[in-house]
Formats: C-alpha cells, structure tokens, sequence
C-alpha cells in the first residue's frame, strides 16, 4: 500500500474543514452556553447565600426582638407585680388603720356608756341607800340611845379640838 | 368675840352644852364666844359645830353622806 501524498492532504484539509466545523458551530456554542449556565448557577447561588444571610440577619433581629419582648414583659411584670404588692399593702394598712380607729372609737364610746350607765347606777344606788339607811336609823334611835350618842360625840369633839 | 354654832339632831341638855362650852371655852381662851344653839331633824342623830371657820360634823346625815361617796 502506497502512501499517497494528494490523498493525506485531502485527509488533512477534510480534517481541518471538520475541525474548523465543529469549532465554529459546536464547541463555541457549547462552551458559551455552558458558560452562561455556570453565570446563572453563581448567580443563583449568590443570590441564594445573599437570602441565606438575610435570613440569618433577620432570624438573628427575630431573636433579638424575641429576647428584648421577653426582656421588656419579664420587667413589665415584676414591675406590675410589684406594683400590686405594694398597693395591696397599702390597702391593707390602711384597712387596718381605719378598723383600729374604729375599734379605738367604739371601746371609747363603750367606755363612756358603760361609766355613764355606771355613775347614773351608781347615783341612784347611792340615793336609794342614804334613804334607807336614814329611814331605819331614824326610827330606831330613841331618845336616850340619841342622848348618849350625842355625849359621845361631844366627848369625840372634846378630843379632836 | 368668836361665834359658835352648833346644830345638832335633839335639843342638847344643860350639861351637854356645859360640857362643850367648858371645853371650847379652853381650846380658844384668847377669845370671847358666843353660842348659838340650833336644832335639825334633818341630822337624823348627832351633831355639829363651827367655830373659827372648822366644823367639826359628827352627825348621822354627814356620816351617811361619807358613806355613800366611799360606796
């Protein structure tokens, strides 16, 4: 078998042509397109970390605000807490305050009844006693037994001048 | 001259009044007294006398009276 010099650089010229063919109408394109698909991926995948990272942002302000509302409710409510502790001792010594007045009122007011009842007995006793008492006596001192008395009582008299 | 008044419940006898006038008649010598004699039932018994402004009261009334301020 003859190498045939015409035939290689048919050969080499059809090569060419091929090579030039599938450059210009396949590689190229291929190769553009891939590269617009690598672009869009990146894109894509920028865009998706950038959602990323502000979902993280805004998951991290959530938590923020989240923990700053606890925060703020937490010392509302010890606030309000405190505020009825202390209101509601209020209340309460006041509420003791009023009844120990009132009670201080009405064992005055007792007192007062209780001597005013006291003295107006007391009075009618004394009356009801001096009555009797000059009422038995009288009857029962006769005059020699009122005679002595008397001698007896100047002689009293005698000794305390 | 210095009053005595003495109230008593009965009239007092001769020697009851003898009696109280020889001893007051003592206790204020320096003076001359002058007796006034006064009778009230109201004494119911006993009697009493002022003389320079004390009054000695032993009547039954003012006892009963004493009695009744201590009851």
């Amino acid at each position: 078998m003859d190498i045939q010099l015409a035939q290689i650089i048919f050969q080499i010229i059809n090569f060419g042509l091929v090579l030039f063919v599938l450059t210009r109408f396949i590689y190229k394109p291929v190769i553009k397109l891939l590269n617009d698909r690598k672009e869009k991926v990146l894109a894509a995948a920028e865009a998706s970390n950038k959602i990323l990272k502000e979902k993280e942002n805004l998951e991290k302000v959530k938590a923020d605000v989240l923990s700053e509302a606890n925060q703020k409710a937490k010392k509302m409510e010890t606030e309000i807490k405190d505020e009825a502790k202390k209101e509601a001792k209020t209340l309460v010594e006041k509420s003791k305050e009023e009844l120990s007045l009132k009670e201080a009122k009405f064992t005055k007011e007792l007192a007062e009844l209780k001597q005013e009842k006291f003295k107006s007995m007391e009075k009618e006793f004394k009356q009801a006693a001096v009555l009797m008492a000059e009422k038995v006596l009288g009857e029962s001192i006769d005059a020699k037994k009122h005679q002595k008395l008397i001698d007896q009582q100047i002689d009293e008299i005698i000794e305390s001048l | 001259m210095l009053q005595v008044n003495v109230t008593s419940a009965i009239i007092l006898s001769d020697s009851q009044k003898k009696k109280l006038e020889t001893a007051l008649q003592k206790k204020y010598s320096k003076d001359e007294l002058v007796f006034n004699y006064q009778v009230k039932e109201e004494l119911i018994a006993g009697l009493n006398i002022s003389v320079a402004g004390k009054l000695y009261d032993a009547s039954l009334k003012a006892r009963l009276n004493q009695l009744a301020n201590k009851i």
